[in-house]
């Protein structure tokens, strides 16, 4: 700030000196003008303007007026007229004014004297002449007159020469002031000019120069540097400017050093991504699935050899938008609302399955996010035809094991039976009776087996249709108390069911499915109860009713306890006795998704070995929004 | 006497059940399809029909619509046998006019006797149309 401080202040010097110049120059130019006017107007002055000259004439004249007016009084001989003598008296009046004007401006001197001497000669005369008119006095004033004349002639000459000297002295002064005031407005013309040389030379050389420099460090010439030549404030500015000059050199140096660095980044960063790059292509085209990528708008980006299998494309797609693909094959078009939902949500799959002709796809949509922001869709595609093939004969599979497996067993079951009831009497011996009894229960046992199969696979494939209704719980467990009786009684231990099951409100489930997770858990319970029994409460629970099945059985180690509600998974082999098993492990699994599906939830509430356990489930007393196909 | 027809494609059920109905002292005739089941029913009424689900070339289902269609055999009770496990069956059967339906497996022979035993009981006393 010192630094343009100063240089204000330097400028406004300056410029105040050159005003000062600009002022006097003008002063000068003023005095050269009034000097002529001077020379002009001395130049006009005449002896008129001289009243000694003014004095002298006025005498002159009047002394004329006196004298032809005295002549008169000669040409009779008489006294002179009155009109003559107040004529000459009016005259020598004015005679008497001028000889005072004279006498005043030109000083009392000799020649002052004399002449005034003659002038009062022929006052004298004429006065003589006035009073007598006598010839002589006439002759007298005339020659009185005649010397005044003359004097006064001298005079006028004298004066003429006295103004002429002193009109040259005046030019001469006139003159030299004149060249003096030239002489000064050179000078400051001169010093204007000498002052705005030295403001162009302190101000503008340097500007320039830094303007120059500034210049040449914009257009990459970075080792420019400015001569530091004075020691003011451009001086300053110009170390300041080379400093800066320095510092922008060294970081543009520092720039070039990073951009190498980066650069070299760069290449060995695009070296790996390019060797990602080969090995996601590799990977994605080497897929037995199809594969499209889009970007956000949609656009494809890569499309993988199976996918234009699958799609039946001919034509290269890349590049091109999936709405353009569906021109090509009419399964797109289905894809495309799929494609839009994948890409607006933040993440998961959206899956779309696609008939075509005899070939089933089924397509994978998973957005590709980045930062929170969808910038693509990933596609896959793939070809379960033979999956549905598989499904079907699957269906069929089940469909045919129920009818044909059953049959035989029903059979089987059915004759041995009826052996038992009808031939008692070739039944005698009890070894026969045992192994009929024995066929008679393996068919049964099988028959459970081929229904717990098709029941599990049912509900694994969501394809076990449930009746939902509103009932009450008492007349279900009453059944099943009812039906398992006879186990109880051929067990010896106790079936009860809590007193106050009639108070429950009704629940809202398949009535069927609900008594078949009542049987499996009472069934599983009498299994396990050599003494004491089992029993069954219920409670309302929220908005459910839970059903506990109490048994005073063996109970269940904690390992077992893990195993529970799992596929094919039994307890433990030796807590099982062989003449009650049902044997297929797939009771409890077949109970928690029945429950499940309906609502509710199935579980173990609590086992002591050696004491018992309780099992529990529950049951919606209202629909769930959420309850699969009542259909 | 009450005579029932028992209509089964599969020879092992049909011998199962013949014996059963015929210790339990019933008149039995067979049928191995639905043809041969209708044409039984139009020779001689029966008391009760037993009826298979799955035949070839008619079904359990098809043979029952006949039976009902017509006007001469729509009163003879008809019970469903089957070894189709299938709650939709079942309910199609009975919508259709059928007095039971049983899952062959599920029951003894001695229980599908007793159950014939019980319907046949029911229509007696509510004046069963004559054999």
């Amino acid at each position: 700030m010192r630094l343009i401080g100063n240089l204000r202040l330097r400028t406004k010097l300056a410029i105040g000196f050159g005003l000062l110049m600009f002022i006097i120059t003008c002063a000068t130019a003023i005095g050269i003008a009034s000097t002529g006017e001077i020379r002009k107007r001395l130049t006009g002055i005449t002896e008129n303007d001289n009243p000694r000259l003014l004095a002298v004439t006025q005498i002159e004249s009047q002394l004329a007026e006196v004298l032809i007016a005295s002549e008169h009084g000669t040409e009779d001989g008489s006294a002179l007229p009155l009109e003559s003598k107040e004529e000459m008296l009016a005259s020598l009046e004015e005679v008497g004014d001028a000889r005072y004007q004279y006498v005043l401006h030109a000083g009392d001197t000799a020649s002052t004297r004399s002449y005034v001497g003659l002038i009062d000669q022929a006052t004298k005369y004429a006065a003589i002449m006035i009073s007598t008119g006598n010839t002589s006095s006439h002759d007298g004033l005339e020659a009185a007159v005649s010397a005044v004349d003359k004097a006064s002639d001298d005079l006028k000459l004298s004066e003429q020469l006295n103004f002429s000297r002193l009109s040259i002295g005046a030019f001469k002064y006139v003159n030299g002031v004149q060249l003096v005031q030239i002489i000064l407005f050179y000078i400051g013309l001169l010093t204007s000019a000498l002052v705005g040389i030295m403001l162009v030379r302190a101000i503008l050389v340097p500007m320039a120069r830094l303007g120059s420099g500034v210049e040449a460090i914009a257009n990459g010439n970075l080792r420019f540097r400015l001569k530091v030549a004075t020691r003011d404030e451009f001086g300053q500015l110009a170390t300041a400017f080379n400093q800066m000059a320095q510092m922008i050199s060294k970081s543009t140096k520092r720039l070039e050093q990073q951009r190498d660095t980066v650069e070299s980044q760069v290449v060995k960063r695009t070296k790996e991504l390019n060797d990602e790059k080969a090995r996601f292509l590799a990977s994605i085209n080497s897929l037995p699935l199809g594969f499209i990528l889009t970007d956000r708008r949609g656009k494809i980006i890569h499309v993988n050899a199976p996918a234009y299998e699958l799609l039946s494309l001919t034509d290269n797609v890349v590049g091109k938008t999936t709405a353009a693909i569906s021109k090509n094959s009419t399964v797109v078009q289905s894809l495309i609302g799929k494609i839009d939902e994948a890409l607006h949500q933040a993440e998961g799959m959206v899956t779309a399955d696609i008939t075509r002709d005899d070939r089933f796809l089924r397509a994978f949509m998973s957005p590709v996010s980045t930062h929170g922001r969808s910038i693509g869709v990933v596609i896959l595609i793939e070809n379960i035809t033979e999956a549905k093939i598989l499904e079907r004969s699957k269906d069929e599979f089940f469909s045919i094991a129920s009818h044909e497996l059953r049959t035989p067993l029903t059979a089987i079951r059915g004759n041995t039976s009826m052996i038992m009831q009808y031939y008692t009497d070739q039944l005698k011996d009890k070894d026969l009776h045992d192994m009929v009894s024995d066929i008679h229960g393996s068919s049964v046992r099988l028959i459970d087996i081929v229904n717990d199969f098709l029941d599990a696979s049912r509900l694994e494939q969501g394809k076990m249709k449930f009746k939902y209704e509103q009932f009450a719980m008492e007349p279900i467990i009453e059944q099943v108390v009812y039906e398992m009786a006879a186990v109880s009684k051929e067990k010896q231990v106790y079936l009860r069911m809590a007193n106050d099951l009639g108070t429950l409100p009704e629940v809202y489930a398949d009535k069927d499915r609900v008594k078949q997770v009542i049987y499996n858990l009472v069934g599983n319970a009498m299994k396990f109860v050599d003494e004491g029994g089992v029993t069954i409460e219920a409670h309302v629970e929220g908005d459910h009713i839970e059903l506990d099945v109490v048994d005073t059985g063996r109970g269940i180690s904690h390992e077992g306890q893990q195993l529970l509600f799992h596929k094919f998974q039994q307890t433990n082999d030796k807590l099982l006795t062989r003449d009650t098993t049902r044997g297929t492990g797939l009771g409890l699994y077949i109970s928690k998704l029945l429950t499940e599906r309906m609502g509710g939830k199935i579980g173990l509430k609590s086992s002591e070995p050696g004491k018992g356990s309780v099992f529990f489930f529950t049951i919606p007393l209202h629909p769930v929004a959420e309850a699969p196909d009542e259909a | 006497m009450t005579k029932i027809l028992i209509t089964e494609d599969d020879p092992l059920m049909s011998r199962m059940y013949q014996k059963i109905f015929t210790f339990e002292g019933y008149e039995v005739d067979l049928a191995e399809t639905g043809q041969e089941c209708l044409e039984k029913v139009r020779q001689g009424a029966p008391t009760l029909i037993l009826l298979d689900v799955m035949m070839p070339v008619m079904n359990g289902l098809e043979v029952l619509d006949k039976l009902k269609a017509d006007p001469a055999t729509k009163a003879i009770p008809v019970i469903m046998l089957t070894n189709l496990a299938g709650q939709q069956d079942a309910e199609t059967a009975l919508a259709k006019g059928a007095v039971k339906y049983i899952i062959k497996s599920e029951h003894e022979p001695k229980e599908v006797a007793d159950m014939v035993k019980e319907i046949l009981a029911g229509y007696t006393r509510n004046q069963v149309p004559g054999v």
